[in-house]
């Protein structure tokens, strides 16, 4: 990832330069009144931002990270990390008090953790997140990314704006080495370098200071390999921030497992040419007789491209995409066959499948 | 509406300021979103199947990508970055959600771009190129790309940061640009095309793929796309000529700062353009198309846009004189070829010099042997040049061609003659055994070095290498056989044992350099194998025409990676069974250095298809490269048979002809 300083200041630092030379164009009163509201809009959206310190600071583990107040109760929405995982857990309010956090409860989804601060009546400023359900962006959208990215906010000072655009909407496929997201929903992926070390847990917020998400950990794309800038939407984080508020956890992964009775290569009749590296394209090399695969029209090297219009790269994505679908339900391959795109609907066999509920009606051999 | 936006957002730093008024932001907000759409049918999303999961070190990921379309009847051009896996198949996926086959139809290697194309069964929407003068720095520059979301597009907002950069052929913005948007367009206010976004950097890594460099940055705030207009403008001649490619000269220029140094011609390379315009060394480049240039980057500056078969008009000043030339540039460069003339001259000793080079042998049917000399004659003169001594013909070597016909005068029994040479490649054959014996008759032989291996230790390394050195004559000097071994005493030391009386005979010191102690050679043990070289070559005085780095399978990848890749002065490179590493950038042949490959195959190994590859690109790249097949059933590195072994030790000699 970019080394300190190297993403995600330049905008930062051109609008500040930008600042002060336009202010010796216009009358300074003017300027000051017309500056003010955008300055305003920060000011209030970085008051409810917070910088969290805890556990790690050896190996690249930064020890910090950003959270955002939810309540005037001193509710802190945070990403669930192994910053948290302490029972010295720091947190540092916009004006530099320091507040000794309960750690409350986590989401395995959002991987989301909500931590307490002893407030007692204090009422700090928080975002209203059940408001904020409303919220939503799209892409080419002006935003504002508040955290405390790269700890750089070291004193008693409020976190870092930075701007940007909201580059898409999108669902989150995204990893980070063998680590893989549970949160598969759709999030703004941004234009400013908005997820660095200590970002997690920041805020996304509109021109206009409204919470759109929060930002989330690291992670690499799966669609482009390269780091993320993201955050997740309000929508998407509200029930899951209730449900923790109110000590409800939940815990439902859904995940796309292979289905019992699934569709394979070998039964549809088609077989494939040899796999022998690991971007094999999925070539026909031949097609049994009388399989559904040859019913159908499928012939000898044909490439198969897309199935039920998902993309199909190689042999290994076919037989994943294949080991998903209920052998119920017919399917539609898509071939390419000198140069044209053909689509192909197949259906199981009835015989084949006659076959098999008579094998599964054998009683099966008790053993001991 | 649109054009009233626009005109407000020209410049956007004026426009731009602390007027954080909600009207400005949403202005400038619905400008950016109508700028996007304006131009969104033209974007489209690109899938590959199959093809490399990796390119070198880096992976490649199976993510689609983004092509701009550039044609009405289908052509679409995208970033070579999306195409370094070299998929098997391709597929477009339009805006409107038609799903159609493309096919690679051209490549632009100066700029890093592809052309595609699709059957369209309609026109397909074509943007408007902002043109390139009016292109400003500081004005909006919106990126856009077709990856996240498959019905709408992806952008990033930023500015143009300046123009001309990479020696003039792309421009530069701080919107994001990555695999996310490679191949989309980089849109201006008004929903016109600035460029296609591309990476780009000024060098490659070492190792890096063309295609990858400059994507590691993607997180830097500098991105470059190549100008649209320009795209447009070569697009027809791009559809008839698919390979665009970098145009080159053929030249050599003074060592220096690019910046102050002077476009001083220091070499010209053979059949090249330079070469073709009759420049010289010492000329020098002042003007390229009536722009004066006066700095190696100027000139760089005025070439690096144009492809080859583009015709310059370039002006070289050699002392008084004012030479202008059409340059036709080329966009491959013959890899030079090292001549041959036949003879092995005698080492001079300081009394001989200025004798001239005495002639010790002459290599059958070779030019010198088609032309008369004989040993014993002294040459000296090549053509118009005094010959000193031998090292002085072996520059003079370096600078003739093959094919070339020289006048030779040799002194023979106090008499003078001459004679007419024409000049050869350097032969991938050895000598025959036959007469290679009659040769080593009349050479006297190194005594027999000591029964014990001995020891040579590099301070700063672990391993400890074991020689055999023949006990030479003041006036002999030997080569070095570097035998990547496998730090086995037992196989060292026979190893050693059959090669000994070879090593007197051609006075050859064999040196077994081991891997680190309990493990197998890896790549970082060549810093230790350039170490123990310079060591050796320092404490022997070894004729560099026969430092020789051997290694069979793995450690004769290591040879190849040792003595081909970097800066490297070995006269000669075995590899037994072994194919090159597939890391090594196999670079053509140094004009100023000769160095020769052997490949000693076994019939047994798996390595057939791969090394009959190599011997072509090996051949290719200007190394003269000798085959060698080893007989059935001697596979194994400790054990040459004595056929093989013979074969190699005249291949050795022949390293000492010139």
């Amino acid at each position: 990832m970019g080394t300190y300083g190297k993403r995600g200041r330049h905008q930062l630092n051109q609008r500040m330069s930008f600042t002060a030379s336009f202010a010796a164009l216009l009358l300074l009163a003017a300027n000051a009144t017309l500056a003010s509201e955008f300055q305003r809009t920060i000011r209030t959206a970085q008051r409810k931002v917070v910088k969290i310190y805890g556990a790690g600071g050896f190996r690249q583990l930064e020890a910090y990270q950003s959270g955002i107040l939810i309540s005037s109760e001193g509710h802190v929405l945070t990403a669930q990390s192994y910053v948290l995982d302490t029972d010295d857990l720091a947190v540092v309010l916009h004006d530099g008090s320091k507040w000794e956090a309960e750690y409350l409860a986590s989401d395995p989804i959002t991987e989301l953790a909500l931590l307490k601060l002893p407030v007692e009546g204090l009422r700090p400023p928080h975002f209203d997140l059940e408001s904020a359900r409303a919220q939503s962006a799209l892409p080419g959208e002006r935003v504002l990314a508040m955290s405390n990215l790269y700890g750089i906010a070291t004193g008693d000072e409020p976190v870092s704006a930075l701007q940007g655009v909201v580059t898409a909407v999108a669902p989150l496929r995204a990893r980070r080495g063998a680590y893989q997201s549970n949160f598969r929903g759709n999030v703004y992926v941004l234009d400013a370098y908005s997820n660095n070390p200590g970002a997690a847990g920041g805020a996304l917020v509109d021109w206009q200071g409204r919470l759109l998400g929060v930002l989330g950990k690291e992670l690499r794309s799966e669609v482009t390999g390269t780091w993320l800038n993201y955050a997740l939407p309000t929508a998407a984080i509200a029930d899951a921030v209730a449900a923790l508020r109110e000590g409800r956890i939940v815990t439902s992964v859904t995940t796309l497992a292979p289905v019992e009775d699934a569709h394979s290569a070998e039964q549809l009749g088609i077989l494939l040419v040899p796999d022998v590296v690991s971007r094999t394209p999925p070539y026909v090399d031949s097609v049994r007789r009388e399989s559904s695969a040859a019913q159908a029209g499928i012939r000898n090297d044909d490439l198969i491209v897309f199935i039920n219009g998902e993309p199909i790269e190689s042999q290994k994505a076919l037989h994943l995409t294949l080991e998903r679908l209920e052998i119920a339900d017919p399917v539609t391959i898509s071939v390419l066959r000198s140069g044209e795109l053909k689509d192909f609907s197949l259906s199981a066999l009835d015989a084949s499948f006659e076959e098999e509920a008579s094998e599964a009606e054998t009683p099966a051999e008790v053993e001991p | 509406m649109r054009i009233s936006l626009a005109a407000l957002l020209v410049l956007p730093l004026l426009a731009r300021p602390t007027h954080a008024s909600d009207d400005l932001a949403k202005l400038e907000q619905q400008a950016f979103s109508e700028a996007v759409s304006n131009v969104a049918q033209s974007v489209v999303r690109i899938r590959t199947i199959g093809g490399l999961d990796r390119v070198g070190k880096t992976l490649i990921s199976a993510g689609p990508t983004t092509g701009l379309i550039v044609s009405a009847d289908g052509y679409i051009v995208s970033s070579a970055f999306n195409f370094a896996g070299k998929p098997s198949s391709i597929l477009v996926r339009l805006a409107d959600g038609q799903q159609l086959a493309a096919e690679l139809v051209g490549r632009d290697t100066n700029r890093m771009l592809v052309l595609l194309k699709v059957n369209a069964e309609r026109a397909l929407p074509v943007p408007t190129a902002t043109p390139l003068k009016a292109m400003q720095v500081g004005q909006w520059a919106i990126a856009v790309g077709r990856t996240f979301q498959t019905d709408r597009v992806d952008l990033s907002v930023g500015i143009v940061s300046a123009l001309r950069r990479m020696y003039g052929r792309v421009l530069q913005t701080d919107a994001n640009v990555s695999v996310a948007n490679y191949g989309g367009p980089l849109v201006d206010i008004s929903g016109n095309v600035l460029g296609i976004l591309v990476p780009m950097s000024p060098q490659p890594a070492s190792g890096e793929s063309a295609e990858l460099a400059g994507a590691a940055f993607y997180d830097s705030g500098i991105g470059f796309a190549v100008p649209l207009e320009h795209v447009l403008e070569v697009l027809e001649r791009w559809k008839e000529q698919p390979e665009l490619l970098p145009g080159k000269l053929g030249i050599g220029l003074l060592r220096g700062d690019p910046h102050t140094t002077a476009p001083k011609i220091t070499s010209v390379q053979r059949e090249s353009p330079a070469a073709e315009a009759g420049w010289q060394a010492n000329d020098l480049i002042s003007n390229v198309n009536g722009t004066k240039v006066a700095t190696q980057a100027q000139l760089r500056f005025a070439i690096a846009p144009l492809y080859a078969d583009d015709t310059v008009r370039i002006t070289v000043e050699r002392g008084e004189d004012t030479i202008k030339a059409d340059v036709t540039l080329t966009g491959a460069l013959a890899p030079y070829r090292h001549a041959f003339l036949g003879v092995l001259p005698k080492q001079s000793r300081k009394e001989d010099e200025a004798k001239g080079a005495l002639v010790q042998w002459v290599w059958p049917d070779s030019p010198a042997d088609l032309a008369g000399l004989r040993a014993g004659d002294r040459i000296t003169k090549f053509d118009d040049s005094t010959i000193s001594a031998a090292s002085n013909m072996q520059k003079q070597l370096l600078a003739a061609h093959p094919r070339q016909t020289v006048s030779v005068t040799a002194s023979r029994a106090d008499q003078t003659m001459p004679f007419e040479v024409t000049l050869s490649e350097i032969p991938d054959t050895s000598m025959t055994a036959t007469d290679l014996e009659s040769f080593r008759k009349q050479r006297a032989a190194a005594g027999a070095g000591p029964a014990d291996l001995v020891t040579l230790k590099v301070p700063e390394f672990e391993q400890e290498a074991l020689y055999y050195a023949p006990k030479l004559a003041a006036a002999q000097q030997p080569g070095l056989l570097l035998w990547l071994g496998n730090g086995d005493r037992q196989t060292t030391q026979s190893l050693v044992d059959q090669w000994r009386s070879a090593c007197d005979r051609d006075r050859l010191i064999l040196m077994v350099a081991p891997p680190k102690p309990n493990a197998s050679w890896a790549t970082d043990d060549v810093a230790y194998l350039r170490q123990l070289v310079r060591l050796a070559v320092r404490q022997f005085r070894v004729d560099r025409r026969r430092l020789v780095a051997i290694g069979a399978g793995k450690a004769g990848q290591l040879a190849y990676a040792l003595a081909l890749g970097g800066r490297s002065r070995f006269g000669g490179v075995v590899g037994i069974d072994a194919p090159l590493p597939r890391t090594l950038k196999l670079r053509d042949a140094s004009p100023s250095h000769r160095m020769a490959v052997m490949i000693v195959q076994s019939p047994e190994s798996g390595f057939t298809p791969l090394v009959r590859r190599d011997l072509a690109a090996l051949r290719e790249a200007g190394y003269p490269t000798t085959k060698l097949m080893r007989p059935v059933g001697t596979a194994g590195e400790s054990e040459i048979d004595n056929a093989t072994r013979s074969s190699m030790s005249r291949w050795l000699v022949g390293l000492e002809f010139l």
